[in-house]
């Protein structure tokens, strides 16, 4: 059982990776050596917090998680959202004290791996250190495309465009089709990460979804016109580098 | 521990936006803040946009009393 989790967490990175980078098989076969400690942890758990100085990074196996900084006061902004293949502290390998938190959403599977083991599968793989490279580079392109929406979208745009960005992101790893996707996520997590107050944001998706742009049921949404919503949120996929030859 | 449910009904010029879910919110002092912070989101985006927000919201609570009603207002000069 253990063993399967295992080889499924190896799956999960090397789709991921295999996403945004390209990689030869000496590159999956060392992907697939990899030591996973597999845990299932809570929903809204911290995993790595500020100030911490963590040996192991955390795949995200099942689930969804938030990098977040709170303010004094105890304003949450959530940073970013990680969807499963994803490495969200990845940076803690060289960056050695957290200077944000790493949370659960839901209840998620996390698989956590010792830097010294990817210290030396990146040392000795350089197209396995690229893709990680890459990963990190494209992480900064998601913080940019956020900070622009932030600063300069409405609200609708914002949340159009976030639906639209989690669709494309979910779809690369296999977690969308036809539209379909779950994000179990609070209304209050999609506040903060919009950096919008809660009832604009129960506002917000009502009129999207009057407007046919897309459906919600639980945790599970649906794009029904992704022309529209697209449009809406000025969604253009190019930052996310979903083409590994380009 | 239910938490007690408020409504925010958006009126515009023309029309009047009922909210029949509504929303938990722990007291309606939080509730009261949420409509602040949306109204003044609201009107970011309108100006933003090159619009002038015309409008109010209306708190109510699960009695249906209005307990706050934000305006945008502009003085004619």
């Amino acid at each position: 059982m253990h063993e399967r989790t295992v080889q499924f967490g190896h799956e999960r990175l090397i789709t991921k990776l295999q996403s945004i980078a390209e990689l030869r098989d000496a590159d999956l076969a060392a992907l697939r050596t990899l030591p996973i400690n597999v845990k299932s942890v809570p929903a809204n758990t911290e995993i790595v917090t500020e100030g911490d100085r963590p040996t192991e990074c955390c795949l995200l196996l099942e689930g969804l998680v938030c990098r977040s900084r709170t303010t004094l006061e105890g304003r949450r902004q959530i940073l970013s959202f990680h969807t499963p293949g994803d490495i969200p502290d990845l940076q803690s390998l060289h960056l050695h004290v957290m200077d944000h938190t790493v949370a659960t959403l839901p209840s998620c599977t996390l698989g956590f791996i010792l830097h010294s083991k990817l210290r030396a599968v990146t040392r000795d793989y350089p197209n396995i250190a690229a893709a990680m490279w890459r990963d990190t580079l494209i992480d900064a392109a998601i913080f940019r495309e956020w900070m622009l929406g932030l600063g300069r979208r409405s609200a609708e745009q914002r949340m159009a465009h976030l639906l639209c960005e989690m669709a494309r992101r979910l779809e690369a790893v296999g977690l969308q089709q036809d539209g379909i996707y779950e994000l179990a996520v609070t209304q209050i997590d999609l506040a903060d990460a919009l950096g919008l107050s809660n009832v604009h944001v129960n506002r917000v998706l009502q009129k999207l979804r009057t407007e046919g742009l897309l459906r919600l049921d639980r945790s599970t949404v649906s794009i029904l016109d992704w022309e529209g919503l697209s449009r809406l949120g000025e969604f253009e996929a190019l930052y996310l580098h979903q083409n590994p030859s380009v | 521990m239910t938490m007690p449910r408020f409504f925010f009904q958006f009126q515009h010029p023309d029309r009047i936006e009922p909210d029949s879910l509504g929303l938990e919110f722990p007291d309606a002092r939080t509730a009261i803040n949420e409509a602040r912070r949306t109204a003044a989101e609201m009107m970011r985006d309108a100006a933003m946009a090159g619009r002038k927000l015309d409008g109010a919201i209306e708190v109510l609570d699960s009695e249906g009393v209005v307990i706050l009603r934000v305006r945008s207002i502009e003085d004619p000069i």
